[in-house]
């Protein structure tokens, strides 16, 4: 009875009837006292096992999986064969990632139970994730053999079975295998497509183009705009001259005329005048059409400046032409083209020199458009995004206000909004554009956290460290992280589920995602900010109001500190008052949905202890927490050197010499030419010198490995040579001149020369780079500066007239300044008195 | 797996998890009528205990014969790799430096160190690559 309770989950149940067998006096009395005690150790054998069992299942349920896996281990040990406790010890060795160990336990398994099919099934799956291709489908195929399916019968879970054995054949390079495999069962697979996808695949490697042409011929006729199809039509035809090529895209469009993608693909491949002759075809009809993607299909092209030249010229005639005589070219005649005709060329016109940095001439034309047309929502849209690009983020979040207020319930154009007021720094706004589509009753920070609405939280992260709000920032990163968490936890159910239904191509390709899951963007951003933002916290800890008085009581007199004291203890009150009131608020409607959500999260992990800001952002140990932010970046992100730089600027704080020479070689092996990586060397150099009491035989892994990034060089002459190979990039000249005044203080003068240099030999004067400059210039690079930065302030703006980050500092919250606060509380109340 | 709480009405057409088609070919079952609660109760089902399906072979025996002699080789030579890693003398001091050094667990250390031959400049060097 306690078995069948703890597999139908009624765990409490199944301890219930232990409790009765050890209470009940009634099996005292039965056969005498021999039996009784026999009967006794038979009891304590079992609830000794069942006890193991139990607490195995408790520690899986509290997601301490280690821990599970020794309990279950110490049942097994009383009792090695026990069916159940071998499956959940399997389910927690897969979640684990213990392969091996899978591998044995599915073996007892089958050895217990060859009759269950899922035995089979596990133990293939265990070789195929070992990669031991032979044996997996030596499994499988015994199997399939067991499945007595008639030839003519469609049953969906033989047709992922056949498939997933093909996809193995197929990782296995068993190509030939693989072809016959399919053409022997193709009648009883469900997914025809897939089918052919995958004889067109095989057939090339097998190098059997001209069937494989004919397959991919016929897949581009059941769906002409898959770029994949003819990417194998053309490695199956062997093309090799342009003309071939270009006759192929002609046929196909004939017999395809609406699709896009045989119109698309030349003009990535044909040069100069043909280029010209097939663009200007392929513009009017989609100019005439009113196609609004026009510009993002094209963009890709824009790396080659002879092209986007001859874009500019015929893009800019038709709108003169249209303007004056509604044709595309002064000479037609036949049919007007209708008014909107000019404004889709106005609002491609606008993207293009948004593209190109013209952003005067962008918002030139994009006006003209919001003119004729003032309520489509995709003008207000390119409006929004010249600003942003310009670097005026509050006028940017204006214009996409403006777009979103003309269709309140599309939420796509709202998130936007959101997005590009978080941008802007304007985190309460925010909150409320997204709080028009999210649930009732809670606030919409809460429910964003609550659908892991992730693209909201990194923003928010972004924007909380812009503001110098450390412990906010922090918050949300410590939130995307436990989705991600969750996201991995999830996949447990599916080790038994997937196996039943027999999903079986779909339930690999899970655990592969869940294998490289925070690879992903979100994730890398979340720690990446949080990584910076610990750096920060471990470089200026923050201190408490009392130590700040203290600092301030040097400067100022005892009236006027008095005065300061009472106006900062009447905005403290306000801002308490203001707080509480909110949060009564909020608590009263939290109250009605506390009840509901504790039922609910009974059976979720105790983990969930509550994220504090203040608490967040003065942690014990700041270089230990953005350690755990950093070893899944890698593990899983190493091929972006990022993360390497990253992790060099903690080991540098830890002092873990061997850890900063990891970090900087393998970002060495990416791009030796990095700027920020080259600061790391230098600093990292300075630093080995610095230290003459290092272990001997840590000097020596030192000095080797450091000889074949330095080469015996100086530390002056590898900066010199570094600033020589890169005179023209801006972003290099500044790292160089960073690491000029760092070797050498009384340098200052001409490394800030070289750091503020705006003449045209100098490449990437963008707004990103030269906000980049005037920061090194506030944040104490280049020492005492005030002076130089008003200068190159004024320079920029010169340079970038719309930019806010270089107009006269009156507006506080776009200049670079505040970013660089690290004691926010403090500066916040200050700008309030 | 936990309930994600009712899908605001911006999201449509929820996943249904479940497809208990006992009929042959592509033909599905009439659609069920659509609810709120975002297929919670199908959620709830994943994690059922359900019996497993048997399969009918007469001819399992050669089968598993096969697996027996492929997993006791496997074994063999498991053990002769852990035997000639076990062979190479290893110092503590080195051990220890290792794992203070590059914050890695002992087991990690004391596999690198093992695969250097006790060598631990070399390991330090791979370590760091």
């Amino acid at each position: 009875a306690p078995n069948k309770c703890y597999e139908q989950k009624q765990y409490k149940n199944g301890l219930k009837f232990c409790k009765m067998i050890l209470s009940n006096p009634k099996f005292a009395e039965h056969g005498g006292i021999v039996s009784c005690e026999r009967f006794v150790y038979v009891c304590f054998y079992f609830l000794n096992l069942i006890g193991w069992h139990v607490y195995g299942l408790l520690q899986r349920s509290d997601k301490k999986y280690d821990e599970a896996i020794k309990c279950y281990r110490n049942a097994l040990k009383l009792d090695k064969d026990n069916l159940q406790i071998l499956r959940d010890l399997s389910l927690l060795q897969i979640q684990m990632r213990d392969l091996e160990g899978y591998r044995e336990t599915r073996y007892q398994l089958l050895q217990l139970r060859p009759t269950q099919r899922a035995s089979w099934i596990g133990y293939a799956i265990a070789y195929h994730l070992l990669k031991d291709y032979d044996m997996a489908l030596k499994l499988l195929e015994e199997f399939r053999q067991t499945q007595q399916v008639p030839p003519n019968k469609m049953d969906y879970e033989y047709s992922e079975l056949i498939l997933y054995q093909n996809q193995v054949m197929r990782e296995a390079d068993l190509f030939q295998e693989s072809l016959e495999h399919i053409e022997t069962y193709e009648k009883q697979i469900c997914d025809k497509l897939l089918v052919e996808e995958i004889k067109g695949e095989i057939l090339l490697k097998l190098g059997r183009l001209k069937e494989a042409s004919e397959v991919f011929k016929n897949l581009i006729d059941r769906n002409a705009e898959n770029w994949c199809y003819y990417e194998g039509l053309e490695k199956a035809l062997q093309i090799s001259t342009l003309e071939e090529r270009l006759q192929i895209y002609e046929e196909i469009s004939k017999q395809h005329p609406r699709a896009i993608t045989p119109r698309r693909l030349p003009l990535t491949l044909v040069p100069g005048e043909r280029f010209r002759e097939l663009m200007d075809k392929f513009l009017r009809v989609n100019f005439s059409k009113g196609c609004p993607p026009l510009f993002t299909t094209l963009k890709s092209l824009y790396y080659n400046t002879e092209k986007v030249s001859i874009i500019q010229e015929l893009v800019t005639n038709y709108e003169a032409s249209l303007k004056t005589c509604d044709f595309f070219s002064p000479h037609e005649n036949g049919e007007k083209e209708p008014p909107t005709t000019l404004l889709w060329v106005q609002y491609f016109l606008a993207q293009h020199f948004d593209k190109l940095g013209q952003y005067s001439l962008a918002l030139d034309y994009i006006n003209a458009a919001i003119a004729s047309t003032p309520t489509l929502i995709e003008l207000f849209y390119v409006k929004a995004k010249i600003y942003k690009h310009i670097g005026n983020l509050k006028e940017a979040a204006k214009w996409m206000d403006e777009a979103q207020s003309l269709d309140t319930a599309d939420r796509f154009i709202n998130s936007k909004c959101a997005k590009y007021m978080l941008r802007a720094n304007m985190i309460k706004e925010a909150e409320e554009m997204c709080s028009k589509f999210t649930r009732e009753g809670t606030s919409a920070m809460e429910n964003l956290n609550e659908m892991q609405c992730m693209w909201f939280q990194t923003e928010c992260i972004s924007a909380y460290q812009r503001l110098g709000k450390y412990g906010d920032a922090l918050k949300k990163c410590h939130e995307v992280e436990r989705h991600f968490f969750e996201i991995t936890d999830d996949q447990f159910d599916f080790h038994t589920y997937c196996m039943r239904k027999m999903t079986l191509r779909a339930y690999v390709d899970l655990l592969r995602l869940e294998d490289i899951l925070r690879r992903h963007a979100f994730y890398f951003k979340a720690a990446r900010s949080a990584i910076e933002i610990y750096l920060k916290l471990y470089d200026n800890p923050l201190t408490n109001e009392s130590k700040q008085q203290e600092m301030n009581s040097e400067n100022v007199s005892a009236k006027e500190l008095k005065k300061m004291l009472s106006k900062q203890r009447r905005a403290q009150k306000k801002a308490k008052l203001e707080e509480e009131r909110k949060h009564a608020e909020r608590e009263r409607q939290q109250k009605n949905q506390k009840k509901k959500r504790d039922e609910e999260e009974e059976e979720a992990s105790g983990f969930k202890e509550e994220l504090i800001p203040e608490k967040l952002e003065r942690v014990e140990n700041p270089l230990e927490e953005a350690v755990k932010f950093l070893i899944p970046l890698k593990n899983l992100v190493a091929d972006n050197i990022d993360t390497h730089l990253l992790a060099f600027e903690i080991y540098f704080r830890k002092g873990k010499f061997l850890l900063m020479l990891q970090s900087v070689k393998r970002a060495f092996a990416i791009n030796s030419n990095n700027p920020w990586l080259h600061e790391c060397l230098i600093r990292f150099s300075k630093s080995v010198s610095n230290h003459s009491n290092l272990p001997d035989i840590v000097s020596k892994v030192l000095s080797q490995e450091m000889q074949k990034i330095f080469v015996n060089k100086d530390l002056e002459s590898f900066n010199e040579d570094f600033l020589k190979r890169n005179a023209t990039s801006l972003q290099h000249l500044l790292s160089g001149a960073k690491m000029m005044y760092f070797l050498d203080k009384s340098r200052q003068e001409k490394a800030i020369a070289l750091a503020t240099r705006l003449d045209e030999t100098v490449n990437d004067k963008n707004v990103k780079t030269l906000i980049k400059v005037s920061e090194a210039l506030l944040d104490g690079s280049f020492g005492n500066c005030s002076s130089q930065y008003e200068e190159y302030r004024m320079a920029c703006h010169n340079l970038l007239p719309f930019t806010s980050a270089f107009l006269p500092a009156v507006n506080e919250i776009d200049s670079p300044s505040v970013a660089l606060n690290h004691t926010a509380n403090y500066d916040v109340l200050a700008n309030e008195i | 797996m936990e309930r994600r709480g009712e899908i605001d009405m911006a999201t449509e057409g929820d996943v249904e998890l479940e497809l208990e088609t006992e009929t042959s070919g592509p033909e599905r079952p009439p659609e069920k009528p659509r609810k709120h609660d975002s297929g919670a109760a199908d959620l709830e089902r994943v994690t059922d205990y359900a019996e497993e399906k048997e399969i009918q072979s007469s001819n399992l025996e050669t089968a598993m014969s096969v697996i027996g002699d492929r997993r006791s080789r496997e074994q063999k030579a498991k053990q002769e790799r852990e035997k000639e890693l076990a062979k190479v003398t290893i110092k503590k001091e080195d051990l220890e430096l290792i794992m203070t050094e590059m914050e890695i667990s002992r087991a990690a250390a004391e596999r690198s160190l093992r695969e250097h031959m006790g060598n631990v400049v070399e390991a330090l060097i791979a370590l760091t690559n």
